[in-house]
């Protein structure tokens, strides 16, 4: 029968042989735990570093965003789909060739002065013509300097390529006011640099340093690598024809048949740090 | 007897052991509690985020949606809308305010076809508020609709007209006007007071020539 001293001496036995086998922790077990518990906290701080770096990024696109779509809608104010014609003009006197190149040309019947960079073609003319220099109008004439915009710059001779005769229609395809063109390969970074500037026109320059401003002020100062760029393309796109609306492809003896249409397609490209986005527009293509 | 034996040979933790354990644990649970922290705030943070951002894009959206169709004329409407009609900015002590400069309530006028096919002019109105009446803070964005056949604005003094709430937590809310383009410059604070957001959009209204 146990008694109450022999659960004392038992206690006593069981104490002695606890402390007889503890050993405790060494240094090599103490410093292993430590490093995989530092370890542990590092790889936590920088997930969350870089959670909230990624965190950080995605504001800034989410806002950019937006200013894309600002500049695309200032973009609709300046292009104009179908240019102005300025009146009905024509071709005012034969024109004179001296040496085979002129490019002096008289207008008539305008109602308002076409601008330094309007483009047209003349019937009976090939080619299509950049007006460079006019003069006031004057009983709704003007004498419009010009050369060829369907050739390479580089060409000696961007004259008229025939002889325009009086009262040949004139047809204006770009107003200089109204095309996207201009805008094309559009450096949005360089919104301060004077010398980039100094190679754009005033419009485009004012429109440079909003855009290139509204963009720093959303995405941040721009690292080495990063890119914000407009572009501007003509892109032909190709619609099946489905006259009946029934989901097939209209067929001409067994052929699909597509219709083509030119848009006007500009392109803003963002590139920040490691992350691109790239936002499109289509604009109607009325000329 | 017993008991003075067994008392010579107990030996628990020291003072200085304790101590350490203590010290040691304080460190870990500290750790882990500013791990869990950060992920908590961070969490919190994005989601608040999303809020405003869903704020944010439908008041944007909003916004372009009834202001882009400002001057629009229905073919069969019998007197034009003028430009000037159009679009009316006004600050907040109802001042007109002419392009370039910002504005506090912006007013558009255009042509609606009913339901029945009839044709109603009417004006659409923005403007910021308060949430509830005796707020002071102005957060929310609120817009009104009624019908004007000559686009003339309602006179409140006379017929007051609600306004309905669009979006919340606005801080700030200008528009400017230059020529036929609408400069939106918005902020939007979240409901933890952590983030400020600052969108800028624009809406192009075709039916406004200038």
């Amino acid at each position: 029968m146990f008694t109450h001293q022999a659960f004392l001496t038992l206690g006593v036995e069981l104490i002695k042989n606890k402390f007889k086998f503890q050993k405790g922790l060494s240094i090599v077990e103490a410093i292993t735990a430590s490093t995989i518990l530092a370890i542990s906290v590092i790889v936590f701080m920088t997930l969350q570093s870089e959670q909230e770096k990624r965190f950080t990024l995605l504001r800034k696109f989410d806002k950019a965003a937006y200013a894309v779509d600002l500049i695309f809608e200032e973009l609709n104010a300046v292009y104009a789909p179908k240019p102005n014609q300025y009146g009905d003009p024509v071709v005012f006197q034969n024109t004179n060739p001296s040496g085979g190149s002129t490019q002096s040309i008289v207008i008539s019947a305008l109602t308002s002065l076409p601008e330094v960079g309007d483009r047209f073609v003349i019937a009976g003319v090939p080619g299509t013509y950049e007006i460079t220099a006019n003069t006031a109008l004057s009983n709704t004439r003007s004498t419009l300097t010009v050369k060829r915009s369907d050739v390479p710059n580089t060409l000696p001779n961007l004259s008229l390529a025939s002889n325009a005769v009086a009262n040949a229609k004139l047809t204006f395809t770009l107003n200089a006011n109204g095309s996207l063109e201009p805008y094309d390969d559009l450096d949005l970074l360089k919104y301060q640099d004077n010398p980039y500037k100094a190679t754009l026109s005033s419009d485009i320059v004012t429109n440079l340093e909003k855009w290139g401003d509204l963009l720093n002020n959303h995405l941040g100062r721009a690292l080495s690598g990063d890119k914000r760029l407009l572009e501007v393309d003509d892109v032909t796109i190709n619609i099946p024809v489905d006259e009946n609306n029934d989901g097939v492809t209209d067929q001409i003896s067994g052929v699909d048949q597509f219709i083509s249409v030119t848009k006007t397609q500009v392109t803003i490209t963002i590139k920040q740090d490691t992350v691109t986005e790239i936002f499109r527009r289509h604009f109607t293509n009325g000329s | 007897m017993v008991l003075n034996i067994s008392k010579k040979h107990q030996s628990g933790m020291s003072l200085a052991e304790a101590l350490m354990a203590v010290v040691i644990s304080t460190i870990v649970m500290g750790t882990a509690y500013f791990i869990y922290n950060n992920f908590q705030q961070t969490f919190v943070r994005q989601l608040n985020h999303s809020v405003i951002k869903q704020e944010a894009r439908f008041a944007i959206h909003s916004l372009q949606l009834d202001l882009k169709i400002a001057g629009y004329r229905h073919i069969d409407a019998s007197s034009e809308i003028t430009d000037a009609n159009a679009i009316r900015l006004f600050d907040t002590s109802n001042n007109a305010i002419t392009d370039g400069n910002d504005a506090d309530r912006v007013s558009a006028c255009f042509d609606h076809e009913n339901n029945n096919g009839t044709i109603q002019r009417k004006i659409v109105e923005y403007e910021i508020g308060t949430e509830q009446s005796g707020d002071t803070e102005k957060t929310v964005l609120k817009k009104r609709i009624y019908d004007s056949n000559n686009c003339t604005l309602n006179n409140d003094a006379i017929t007051p007209l609600s306004w309905e709430p669009v979006a919340k937590h606005f801080k700030k809310f200008k528009i400017q006007k230059q020529n036929n383009i609408l400069n939106f410059d918005i902020e939007l604070e979240d409901p933890g007071d952590k983030i400020i957001e600052k969108y800028n959009a624009a809406a192009f209204m075709r039916n406004v020539s200038y």
